[in-house]
């Protein structure tokens, strides 16, 4: 090794902050804690300490997932586009109209089925909605357009409300799709938590991280950069948990092994479909992320932790869980999972770097011919879309859509959720909405406890309480720590580095070199962010 | 120049600084064609409902006098010293020729009155009440942006902390109703005191710290989402969800006064004033004191911001900040002297904001968008556009209250009429129609009537 090459790794080393204490290191981790941990147990004390009925927990799970969802677009147009869309509650709104009114009316295409018509109709008016709503305001200053976007949201929902021949005050009915499949009524009873898909969930993850381990060091010997490796090992380690997934799905449908659970359905459906799906996206793309695949474990064995706890809980006895409710979470579940794919795979393709581009200095980005104002366009339209249709299926779970629903507060909470999480950071959003609306949904199930103050005749209203802690930790945050608990990931590009040949001036003259900031962001990225597909390729 | 200008600008004026050319002009013509337009339509609807033509022409009227007005303010703008006769003598009798136009106006529209089925003038005089009430509650916001130069969305709970200090006062006081410090000109100052130390420690724990990290004013917005969110939810807290009345109560001396011939409306409960032609008119005491004391508080604000050292130093905050630091003016305590005063000025608004209404803590957030209507409108950091824009909000809104009833009258009348039109005339569209105006305001210009920054500027 040459000198340069060690001084280059010194360099790299200090940017990529691998000095830190361990307070730093594990800054996201203790601060996750800090604030899972309580509303975790305070989510939990109801069913423990009541004997609370376990319904509770698949309505709040539910809303969790679609709120999650939802956080996760806003994310896209605060975090990646830095557009703080303050009207996001009315394109949930416009998007669970429409669906509303294509069912109530019946009106479908190509005898498409309605509700798939329905989702249709609503990511495409929703999307339509933000290029008219947003259109003449996107050239505004952040905070005008803020209000324009409040004010534009109010008013959508005011015409709802005012308009008899859109619903009016009670608006439409929707009917749940999920329920229609299935029989309602039809209980969960007696079903207690079985351990054998949960066994079989860890033999093939065992199985699988076998696979990996043994093809890193067999590629080890073939390829030199070490993101290959991984790549390709992690595609073998898929393919082989992908076939135990589909014996799994085979062994439930002929419950050769099992009884008919619903925890193997969780297990067997939203695992492999998951991992279909990526494969399937990897070979489209051509290039595999290492998020993609560590989310889909997280996300699958997060499943099965659920389904473990409610299993639990189930065996205690209380059961009033209808069947159909479990398959609507487990639909936003995969909703929320498959929004975050499609999030994590625009945030690393080019379109999602000019969006950052864009976000960090947007005249730099139109000064290297970046239509930043096509870009915006563009973006809001991709989050509108996916804002209608998770509006029309929250349009489901609502069972009826009435304009006090969306109020602006709902936006708030939104910002929060993601302002607390992580601005720009998905799994830090996905943290965050789980947190705030737990949080919330918790503290409105405790609010039939009758507490009192000491010493006098006050009642304690917890739902009061939770969303003044709400603010206060939202002010908080944005005084000490504006980027959140999960902070966005910003590597540094050793293209640029190299490629410029500047690598052996220190690090902070390079950073604050005018010339490479502008060849830096001449070429569509910032100089704090690496770009994903150098890992890979 | 600038003593040819100061001569007669008013002290507002001067406030602004210099203009480089009068946008009202342009503003206005729209305007006027705008409702030429919306006269005609609604004159053509109307013929099955003849009589009320009539109120169209008056709707044309007073656009056409808004023209009129903004046209003078044009011509203005161009005096330079020297320049002819006319536009001197217009600067000098200024103020008559307004309150002329003004009686002219009011002197067609009671007119109209007499002969159209509405009662326009006790509309109009609602109409100016909400306006006073509007812009008691705007202006403190208006100081606070052209200040702090952030959106504030909290200040929406300073009003509802206006009114909730004086319901806790009256509890902690253990009144029973009728005791001297339930009386209205008592609430007011505690009305100030409570909404003003609200203000001042949002600035001390939640704007100053975020600014002094060089916070952008979208984090500050933000930061003030979050802190109304705390208010709103601490005075539910303490005093629950449950609607209550805080209606203003007034002196027992003032009914041996109600024997002085024209000042007894401020003095009697209600006045009937019955006019010629049938015509009845009833003044309220509380909207009448409201009124005035709006007047008088935004006097005293004039007085401050041109005649003493604190104003002074606020406005030259406001130009720069740092450039004020340099020349030896204590920023700091000057800010906390803006949030003191312009939060205090809110909760006393607040008083007669909600006079005759039921309040919840939540009913604050309700006028929010509304108070963010008139600032917007009248341009964002402009004292005199919050006046002028309080008032074309609030008869705006009286407007579309009009418009609905007569839509009503008309869908009873003919079934295809309701097919035909879009507006279900059971909603309540006033606020819809207030809301348009801050969103085409935004779109087509920015900056408000009177305002001088550019929001694609540095603010």
């Amino acid at each position: 090794m040459t000198t340069d090459d060690n001084e280059l790794k010194e360099i790299k080393k200090r940017d990529m902050k691998e000095d830190l204490t361990p307070i730093e290191k594990y800054r996201s981790t203790i601060l996750a804690l800090l604030f899972g941990v309580p509303v975790i147990s305070l989510f939990l004390y109801p069913v423990f300490f009541e004997n609370a009925g376990t319904g509770y927990f698949i309505d709040t799970f539910s809303f969790l997932f679609i709120y999650a969802a939802i956080s996760l677009t806003l994310n896209l147009e605060i975090g990646y586009l830095g557009l703080p869309n303050f009207g996001k509650v009315a394109f949930i709104m416009v998007g669970a109209y429409t669906y509303a009114i294509v069912e109530n009316t019946g009106w479908t295409v190509l005898g498409l089925p309605i509700w798939i018509m329905g989702l249709i109709m609503a990511g495409i008016m929703t999307g339509l909605a933000g290029v008219v709503l947003t259109l003449p305001t996107l050239r505004l200053r952040e905070d005008y357009f803020a209000i324009v976007t409040i004010v534009g949201g109010e008013i959508l929902r005011l015409i709802f409300n005012n308009e008899t021949s859109l619903g009016g005050f009670s608006g439409f009915p929707v009917s749940n799709v999920i329920y229609q499949q299935r029989e309602v009524g039809e209980k969960l009873g007696g079903v207690n938590f079985e351990l054998e898909p949960f066994i079989f969930a860890i033999i093939i993850g065992i199985v699988s991280l076998l696979v990996f381990q043994y093809y890193q060091k067999k590629y080890a010997e073939v390829f030199e950069q070490n993101s290959t490796i991984i790549k390709y090992s992690l595609q073998k380690a898929i393919t082989v948990s992908i076939i135990l997934g589909i014996v799994a799905i085979y062994m439930n449908f002929t419950q050769a092994m099992f009884s008919s659970s619903i925890i193997l359905d969780i297990f067997a459906i939203g695992f492999p479909l998951l991992l279909t799906l990526l494969k399937s996206m990897d070979e489209f793309l051509n290039g595999l992320s290492v998020n993609h695949v560590w989310m889909t474990y997280g996300g699958s064995y997060a499943l099965v932790l659920l389904s473990f706890i409610i299993g639990l809980i189930n065996g205690r006895g209380v059961s009033d869980i209808s069947v159909v409710s479990w398959y609507f979470m487990l639909v936003t579940a995969i909703l929320m999972l498959i929004i975050y794919v499609i999030l994590q795979e625009i945030y690393y393709s080019p379109f999602g770097r000019t969006m950052r581009a864009i976000r960090e200095d947007d005249t730099s980005a139109m000064a290297i011919g970046k239509s930043v104002f096509e870009f915006r366009l563009k973006g809001l339209v991709v989050s509108n879309f996916l804002t209608g249709i998770i509006g029309a299926i929250f349009g489901w779970l609502l069972t009826n859509v009435t304009p006090q629903t969306f109020l602006p507060q709902v936006t708030f909470l939104l910002y929060i959720m993601v302002i607390i999480g992580g601005t720009g950071n998905n799994k830090g959003v996905i943290f965050g909405a789980i947190v705030v609306q737990l949080l919330i949904q918790t503290t409105r199930r405790l609010t039939n406890l009758d507490l009192y103050y000491p010493y006098t005749d006050r009642p304690i209203h917890p739902i009061n309480l939770a969303l003044i802690l709400t603010g206060v930790v939202l002010i908080v945050f944005l005084i000490y720590a504006p980027e959140g608990i999960f902070p966005e990931q910003r590597k540094h590009n050793d293209r640029y580095y190299e490629m410029l040949n500047l690598h052996r001036t220190d690090a902070e003259e390079l950073k604050s070199n005018p010339v490479l900031n502008f060849l830096v962001k001449a070429s569509g990225t910032s100089i704090d962010e690496l770009t994903k597909e150098e890992l890979y390729e | 120049m600038t003593d040819e200008i100061t001569t007669n600008q008013t002290l507002f004026d001067r406030f602004q600084g210099q203009r480089d050319s009068n946008p009202l002009f342009y503003y206005s013509l729209i305007l006027g064609i705008l409702s030429l337009l919306a006269g005609l339509i609604f004159g053509m609807v109307n013929r099955i409902a003849s009589q009320a033509f009539f109120y169209d022409i008056a709707i044309i009227l007073l656009a056409m006098s808004i023209i009129g007005y903004t046209m003078t303010e044009h011509f203005q703008s161009l005096i330079k010293p020297g320049v002819d006769w006319f536009t001197k003598q217009y600067q000098q009798w200024k103020i008559l020729i307004l309150i002329a136009i003004f009686l002219i106006i009011l002197l067609i529209s009671y007119g109209l009155a007499l002969i159209t089925p509405i009662n326009f003038l006790s509309q109009s005089y609602l109409a100016i009440i909400l306006a006073g009430d509007l812009i008691f509650v705007s202006v403190g916001l208006t100081m606070i942006i052209r200040v702090r130069k952030f959106a504030n969305f909290a200040h929406s709970e300073l009003v509802i902390v206006g009114v909730y200090a004086g319901i806790t006062f009256n509890e902690i006081m253990g009144s029973q109703g009728g005791e001297w410090y339930t009386m209205i000109f008592v609430e007011l100052i505690v009305a100030f005191m409570g909404a003003g130390v609200v203000g001042l420690l949002s600035e001390i724990f939640v704007f100053g710290p975020l600014t002094r990290r060089n916070a952008t004013p979208l984090s500050l917005m933000v930061a003030s989402i979050g802190l109304g969110m705390i208010i709103r939810q601490s005075i539910q807290e303490y005093h629950g969800a449950v609607p209550r009345t805080f209606s203003p109560v007034f002196p027992n001396f003032f009914d041996n006064l109600t024997n002085i011939p024209v000042l007894n409306i401020f003095f009697q409960e209600i006045t009937l004033l019955k006019l010629p032609g049938g015509v009845n008119l009833s003044l309220n005491r509380t909207d009448l004191w409201g009124f005035l004391i709006m007047i008088l508080t935004i006097a005293t604000l004039q007085y401050i911001f041109t005649n003493t050292t604190i104003g002074i130093s606020m406005r030259a905050t406001a130009d720069d900040p740092e450039l004020a630091q340099i020349t030896g003016i204590n920023t700091q305590r000057v800010i906390y002297f803006t949030w003191f005063i312009s939060s205090g000025v809110t909760g006393m608004g607040a008083l007669f904001l909600f006079k005759s209404a039921q309040i919840q803590p939540g009913s604050g957030f309700i006028q929010l968008l509304l108070i963010f209507a008139v600032v917007i409108l009248g341009g964002f950091d402009s004292f005199k556009g919050t006046v002028v824009s309080g008032f074309i909000i609030s008869f705006t809104m009286t407007g579309a209250i009009i418009f609905n009833s007569k839509m009503g009258e008309r869908q009873k009348e003919s079934e295809l009429i309701d097919k035909m039109v879009f507006w279900s005339t059971s909603g309540d569209w006033k606020l819809v129609i207030a809301f348009a105006i801050i969103i085409v305001v935004l779109i087509f210009r920015p900056r408000g009537i009177f305002g001088l920054v550019d929001p694609k500027s540095k603010l």
